[in-house]
């Protein structure tokens, strides 16, 4: 699905923001990426987008080699994405049916076909009574789900989240990934980018750790922890952090 | 594109002249003001050029005649003026007849002239020369042609220097209307910029979601057309009505300063007003938007700094 060949991204100012990457995710796989601040998430994300091209190396997407996209087909890679930002990208003017509907609009879609298609997905996501509302009076967990479903209005073969977490409270969080595994099951490539080692180390899936550019582990958990608390804010006031919300407790991964 | 996706966006861009409305009335009234001063200047020009133009085919050359000739003696002047080489046509006006034009041209502001006898005023004749050019040397023959012609008048002087103001006046209307089409189309420019610099999160959506750039496109090219036409729309009808001001406060002062001259008819000079405002309407809003938008186009769908996570 996604093949990353001896990728180095160099930005103009000299910043080199990932070196020599050499990844491969299979179709169906639920790919956690991880890693601290400058580590190269976000290059890496932009370079899946094809908002940047890579210094050197091949991105290879599904039948797409990023590297020889012309102007004219980057929309039609973008539509075989399902993108998922932290802070949901909803156009406010328009209510929840609408932003979902709008995605297939780009493309074409008849209205028929939209209207059948975006009543299943609120389905899927549970917003079926929200589908009039504007983005402005749902919560930050609903306003996700709207964006997932906006992902999902065109049936891409590849998810991919950006920090989908990052702005919902952990409840919530907990359902978004329990959506994100439900629609990986039903066959569809999930890669996300987050912070939250909690919710990670509670899924058994793959996990790559970028460092400084680097890809600096890459495996998947031995073995499924047992159900923690989702996120440090639940964690009593007082104890001392859990040994699973520190990060160098992390589970061992194969060395890349 | 299909047509129901650009029904679609049609609609969308529609709506947002209506959503973004602060700054929808914002590009029409500077639109407005811009074409308001272009409009202005043209009637302006316009009117000019009909004061020059009444004014030329008015300077005609006037032969005065000694009171008390015979109509055979005036017959006889009238055919030897005509023989003249530079003479294109003569016509004898007499002195009542000389009288109703001056009584018709300011019957309002000197209603004692109604009890005066025509009589004061001498019979002449009304010589048009072949051409302007050849005013003066027309002027000299019917001057030495017989004592009976007491006087000649003629407005050679003012002719020209209203010849040369014309030229003026063209010229720096033409430079002021193309300065403030200039002015329109930087302001609309600035003015749909900074709507697209609000709605950054909305072409960003539209780009992140596979939306062709044409796609994109299309509902502001809508909104900045719809904004540039009501901006027409509106600024014609504010000339229409500050033309019609100017007509009623200045209307009767000019006929008489200048011998009978009205206004030119605002419906007659719509044929040069419409379609250009219009054109600058979907020039400047059309236009504008264009260029703002192809500059938000290379905006990044992902503009998280590499340092952010």
């Amino acid at each position: 699905m996604i093949d990353f060949i001896d990728v180095t991204k160099e930005y103009p100012n000299g910043t080199v923001a990932l070196r020599d990457v050499n990844l491969h995710i299979a179709p169906r796989e639920f790919v956690f990426v991880v890693g601290a601040s400058g580590a190269g998430k976000s290059t890496f994300l932009k370079l899946l987008l094809h908002e940047e091209l890579p210094t050197e190396g091949t991105v290879r997407v599904g039948r797409f080699d990023l590297n020889q996209l012309t102007r004219r087909q980057i929309p039609l890679y973008r539509r075989q994405l399902g993108v998922v930002f932290q802070d949901f990208r909803l156009i406010a003017d328009m209510d929840v049916y609408d932003n979902i509907a709008f995605a297939m609009r780009v493309v074409g879609a008849k209205e028929k076909a939209i209207k059948e298609r975006v009543n299943y997905l609120l389905q899927l996501v549970g917003l079926s009574l929200k589908i009039h509302c504007r983005p402005s009076e749902l919560s930050g967990g609903e306003q996700q789900r709207v964006a997932i479903a906006r992902a999902l209005a065109n049936m891409p073969d590849l998810i991919i989240a950006d920090e989908p977490t990052g702005n919902i409270d952990p409840r919530m969080s907990q359902e978004l990934l329990e959506l994100f595994v439900r629609l990986n099951d039903a066959g569809t490539t999930v890669v996300m980018v987050t912070h939250e080692h909690n919710l990670v180390r509670q899924y058994n899936k793959r996990i790559i750790i970028l460092e400084s550019g680097a890809v600096a582990a890459d495996g998947g958990l031995r073995q499924a922890p047992p159900p923690q608390p989702a996120n440090n804010a639940w964690s009593p006031p007082g104890l001392p952090r859990p040994p699973w919300e520190d990060e160098m407790a992390l589970p061992r991964f194969e060395a890349v | 594109m299909k047509s129901s996706g650009r029904m679609f966006l049609t609609r969308m861009g529609l709506r947002s002249v209506h959503n973004n409305r602060t700054m929808s009335i914002a590009s029409v009234l500077v639109l407005v003001s811009c074409l308001m001063l272009i409009g202005l200047v043209t009637l302006l020009a316009v009117n000019f050029d009909l004061v020059f133009s009444q004014f030329s085919s008015r300077n005609v050359v006037m032969a005065y005649l000694v009171p008390g000739l015979e109509r055979e003696q005036i017959d006889g002047l009238q055919r030897r003026i005509d023989a003249l080489p530079t003479v294109g046509g003569s016509e004898f006006v007499s002195s009542e007849e000389a009288f109703r034009r001056v009584m018709a041209r300011n019957e309002r502001d000197f209603p004692l002239l109604q009890d005066v006898d025509p009589a004061f005023m001498p019979d002449g004749f009304e010589v048009s020369p072949l051409s302007q050019s050849q005013l003066e040397s027309t002027v000299e023959q019917i001057r030495q042609l017989d004592p009976a012609i007491t006087s000649v008048r003629h407005f050679q002087g003012v002719a020209a220097q209203l010849a040369a103001l014309k030229q003026a006046v063209t010229v720096l209307g033409a430079a002021v209307i193309g300065i403030l089409l200039l002015v329109s189309i930087f302001i609309i420019s600035s003015t749909v910029q900074t709507t697209m610099y609000s709605r950054q999160q909305e072409i960003k959506v539209m780009k992140s979601v596979g939306a062709a750039p044409a796609f994109i496109r299309w509902p502001f090219l809508v909104e900045g057309l719809v904004l540039g036409l009501l901006g027409a729309a509106a600024a014609l009808l504010v000339v229409f009505l500050v033309y019609l001001g100017l007509e009623k406060a200045l209307g009767p002062l000019l006929e008489t300063l200048l011998g009978g001259f009205s206004l030119a008819p605002f419906g007659e000079q719509l044929h040069l007003l419409l379609p250009g405002f219009f054109a600058v309407g979907i020039l400047t809003g059309g236009g504008g938007s264009m260029v703002s938008i192809t500059r938000y186009l290379k905006e990044k769908v992902y503009e998280k700094s590499e340092f952010e996570n």
